[in-house]
């Protein structure tokens, strides 16, 4: 497959999609922002000026034009606020749902694969685990490893890797018992490179789906874990812990939890928006997870 | 042309595709008399299941009726009310489709499927009476433990069988018509002939009139009075099944004949018809036949041939005598 | 189908006891001393006071032997004590479980009545500006988090227009029904259901999207079936082609998906309660987490994951009633 000519063919299809192409340019523009945040942040987002406090934003009166989504209970500007916060939701989903990506490919290629015992070990183990429903599980890791960043990643990576296993796994046991398989272990091909070479092309649009649709779960996720006060910590800001803040001003400044609202929702929506044109294009039996 | 149970006067179904505008029936004209079995037959592709679900206005949408009437008891159908046309379904004209595995609902039991005729179309009858009518039609269906069998699900019973609670539905309400597409295609040879059997026993006995579509001529052969050959939307021949089947004059017609395999002449070769069906969406000009005709001249390429009686049938063609 | 029931059940029971398992060597797992972490906030704790309450938390115990002691006081009722207020985990729970399976109850039963409102008429309007305001409703539904949703509905209903409450709890609706028919006062029913409302809402709000989704393709898929075509040739009316052939055949792969959904019920039950302040046991599980309060945090995922497990085996029995051809495995 002549990688350039597929890029191609790929932007043609997404260009005819209104669907895609909103996916794709709320994403841009969630990524431009995550990445270029510090540079575009017109305050330092953790600078506490009492004149702030409360601050209205432009659509209300008393505003002031340099803080245009307004300031928070501790007088902190909170656009700038909301763009760096992007950048720890962004980090982590990316991060876990390689993670998942990765391990959860791996896995699923080794119980389809070689079947048996390791097969019936890793489904088991998968299906046990499925057992807890997702926030749940998370709740445990945090109960047992403490909040923060290395344990949100493993929780949602924990949570997320059954569903790689699974399309992976599927995909291994039917190639398993194909007769040009047989013949490139008969001539001593490694096994990895016999599942990388043929595993991994049929099962890539499907991964490519389920990971997108799941970068969007896991920001909502992660937004969700902090909101509980259980994701990364003050005083890195993150959507979900501005909109816990918010919450509890919501008669006096309601205006708090619309900057980090728009942001998520925004973010969201052109994920879904944008996984679903890829489901579309390319696998339209994959079922919602 | 007063009398016919059914008549299709130049029946025109079109449906949207991607490739253009599929032309499925193209101007065909029929003629059904009470009590009589009239078989029309072609090969897959030509229209006739179209024509079919098309006298009880089942076309679904993108598809549609553009031209034509369908006169049935006197009345076209295409002026009915909603109401009055799912009034006439399965009380007066009812269908048998191909596959009885796909045409049963697989969760519901075969005797509800059957009563459920009663339930909608005959409001005086009690529960009762409806049980003691589907279990006597299970009976006459030729389904053994018939009281038993009210129960199965589809699943539960084989493929000839289902295909008996089929033909047990159509004829629940003693229709006056019987449409049934390719009611064999879908089962095994030795129930075919048991299937077709039990279609003849039950007209005979109630006089129902049946439009048997079918491309296999050797059933029609069997089953019909008559029989009008379909090509690319059209009719080509019709006639009484002796003579298109002795006799046939439509190139078409003596291809489909000839290329019958035929027990008893072990030492013929099978001759089929050179070329394939057209496309109904890229018809060619004139004479849909035309292609793959070895009589075809300039005349069969541009003008489309109409109906004309020859000997004992119609037919349309330019050189047919 | 009695033999499938008993192999599901005991599958259901060996999950269970895993559940437990983890659950009970779930304060072995935390790096460090739990203990000392958890009185690094109380330096009134003597080194005595902190034994003991390691010997309490059963961290000197070897694993098998930890397990096994859970599970039996698991059995009993027993399981274990808050250490944050001091009464048993039993009693918490049971104060607080009422309030969640209601909300929960709610949330499931609107969310179903409306997507099936809503899956069914996309389906028949396939292609029309309905289904198209349907496909929006679903993409929201799909990215607003749970969270975020209840706070907007907050900030519409309580801030702006003071029609419902933001937080509180009025008691439960289902046990007041009989009597507010009796006595026919709506004003009864009223006085408690205006706390679930904006709380279920919340919760089923994404759930509704997803499955009113799910019925739109699942009916559209079961339309262009044979047998709905037969159903029309039998001059069935519409309302019984769709009701009693299409439905009844679109509906099996759905209940299957309910039932993994009630997972995403309980998760989203955590978040919700935590927004509106409901006294149930997802605002129970978050706190006991960040007050470290493990035996309140082993109690409640024991509870949950025994819950999920049941009721998917209870829905996946229902989907092989409903399907007469997955009757026997």
């Amino acid at each position: 497959m002549d990688i350039e000519s597929g890029l191609a063919r790929f932007w043609r299809t997404l260009r005819r999609s209104p669907k895609g192409m909103t996916g794709f340019a709320l994403i841009a523009l969630a990524l431009g922002i995550a990445i270029a945040a510090p540079l575009l942040a017109p305050h330092d987002p953790s600078r506490q000026v009492i004149a702030w406090r409360f601050l209205p934003p432009l659509w209300e009166d008393g505003a002031d034009p340099a803080h245009v989504l307004g300031g928070d209970d501790l007088g902190r500007d909170i656009f700038s606020r909301v763009l760096l916060g992007a950048r720890v939701s962004i980090a982590v989903a990316i991060v876990v749902v390689a993670l998942a990506m990765t391990i959860g490919s791996v896995l699923g290629a080794i119980a389809g694969y070689f079947g048996g015992m390791l097969d019936t070990l890793i489904m088991r183990l998968a299906e046990f685990q499925l057992a807890f429903p997702f926030l749940l599980l998370a709740l445990m890791f945090m109960a047992v490893l403490g909040p923060g960043f290395y344990t949100l990643v493993t929780a949602l990576t924990v949570a997320l890797w059954v569903n790689f296993a699974r399309v992976v796994r599927g995909e291994a046991m039917k190639i398993r018992p194909l007769e040009y398989i047989e013949a490139a272990r008969s001539i001593g091909v490694p096994t990895w490179r016999i599942v990388l070479g043929h595993v991994l092309p049929n099962v890539f649009p499907s991964i490519v789906v389920l990971a997108t649709l799941d970068v969007a779960l896991v920001i909502i996720a992660e937004a969700a874990l902090s909101f509980l006060g259980l994701g990364v910590q003050p005083p890195t800001p993150s959507w979900g812990m501005m909109i816990s803040d918010g919450r509890d001003f919501l008669y006096e400044a309601p205006w708090m939890v619309l900057g980090p609202g728009v942001a998520i929702l925004g973010t969201s929506i052109g994920i879904n928006l944008f996984g679903d044109f890829l489901r579309d294009t390319y696998d339209p039996r994959l079922e919602r997870p | 042309m007063t009398g016919a149970l059914l008549e299709l006067d130049d029946l025109h179904v079109e449906y949207p595709a991607r490739r253009g505008t599929v032309r499925a029936v193209n101007g065909v004209s029929l003629r059904l008399e009470r009590g009589m079995t009239l078989g029309l037959v072609g090969e897959s592709g030509c229209g006739k299941s179209t024509a079919g679900q098309a006298i009880l206005q089942l076309i679904q949408p993108p598809g549609r009726i553009t031209g034509g009437r369908i006169v049935f008891e006197g009345r076209d159908m295409r002026d009915l009310s909603p109401e009055a046309l799912r009034r006439l379904r399965g009380d007066r004209i009812a269908m048998i489709f191909q596959d009885p595995t796909s045409t049963l609902n697989p969760v519901m039991p075969v005797g509800a499927q059957i009563a459920e005729l009663f339930r909608w179309h005959r409001s005086g009858v009690d529960g009762a009476e409806i049980r003691r009518r589907v279990v006597a039609l299970l009976a006459r269906v030729g389904i053994d433990e018939p009281e038993r069998r009210v129960r199965s699900y589809p699943h539960e019973l084989s493929g000839g069988m289902r295909q008996r609670v089929v033909i047990a539905c159509a004829l629940a309400l003693d229709p006056a018509l019987v449409v049934a597409d390719e009611p064999t295609t879908a089962l095994d040879v030795t129930v075919q002939a048991q299937i077709l059997e039990l279609v003849r026993d039950l007209q005979t006995e109630r006089g129902t009139a049946v439009l048997l579509i079918s491309h296999d001529l050797g059933v029609i052969g069997e089953m019909c009075d008559r029989v009008a050959v379909m090509y690319a939307g059209v009719i080509v021949e019709s006639g009484a099944v002796d003579d298109i089947l002795e006799r046939p004059r439509h190139p078409y017609t003596i291809g489909l004949v000839a290329s019958r395999p035929r027990i008893g002449q072990p030492d013929q070769d099978i001759r089929p018809i050179p070329g394939s069906v057209p496309d109904l969406a890229k018809l060619p000009t004139g004479c849909a036949f035309h292609p793959r005709c070895a009589l075809a001249d300039e005349a069969c390429r541009n003008v489309t041939p109409a109906l004309r009686t020859i000997g004992a049938q119609a037919v349309a063609c330019h050189k047919a005598v | 189908m009695l033999a499938l029931i008993a192999k599901r059940l005991g599958y259901a029971l060996i999950v269970i006891a895993g559940v437990i398992f983890v659950v009970s060597i779930m304060i072995k797992l935390v790096p460090g001393d739990p203990v000392d972490i958890m009185s690094a906030g109380n330096p009134g704790m003597t080194e005595a006071d902190k034994d003991r309450l390691r010997q309490q938390l059963g961290l000197t115990r070897p694993v098998l032997e930890q397990y096994f002691s859970y599970m039996g006081g698991a059995l009993r009722g027993d399981l274990g004590i808050s250490l944050r207020q001091r009464v048993p985990t039993a009693q918490l729970i049971v104060e607080r479980l009422p309030a969640t399976l209601e909300l929960t109850f709610w949330a499931m039963v609107l969310a179903l009545i409306l997507a099936f409102t809503l899956g069914i008429v996309t389906a028949l309007y396939q292609d029309t500006l309905i289904d198209y305001a349907g496909t929006i409703v679903a993409v929201l539904g799909v990215s607003m988090p749970g969270f975020l949703f209840g706070i907007l509905l907050m900030l519409v209903f309580s801030v702006h227009y003071d029609l419902l409450p933001s937080s509180g709890y009025g008691g439960s609706v289902i046990a007041v029904i009989p009597r507010a028919i009796v006595s026919g006062d709506p004003a009864l029913l009223w006085s408690r259901a205006r706390y679930f409302v904006l709380p279920s809402v919340s919760l089923g709000f994404a759930l509704m999207a997803i499955n009113a989704r799910l019925i739109r393709s699942a009916m559209i898929e079961t339309l262009r079936q044979d047998f709905v075509q037969f159903a029309r040739a039998k001059g069935l009316p519409r309302r019984v082609i769709y009701l009693r052939h299409a439905l009844r055949n679109a509906i099996i792969p759905v209940v299957t998906v309910v039932g993994l959904q009630m997972g995403a019920l309980l998760s989203g039950a955590i978040v919700v309660e935590t927004v509106f302040a409901w006294p149930g046991i997802g605002r129970l599980a978050v706190q006991a987490v960040s007050w470290r309060d493990y035996p309140v945090v082993q109690a409640v995922v024991l509870l949950s994951a025994s819950l999920f497990v049941t009721l998917n085996l209870i829905v996946d029995l229902l989907y092989r009633l409903i399907d007469p051809r997955m009757r026997d495995g």
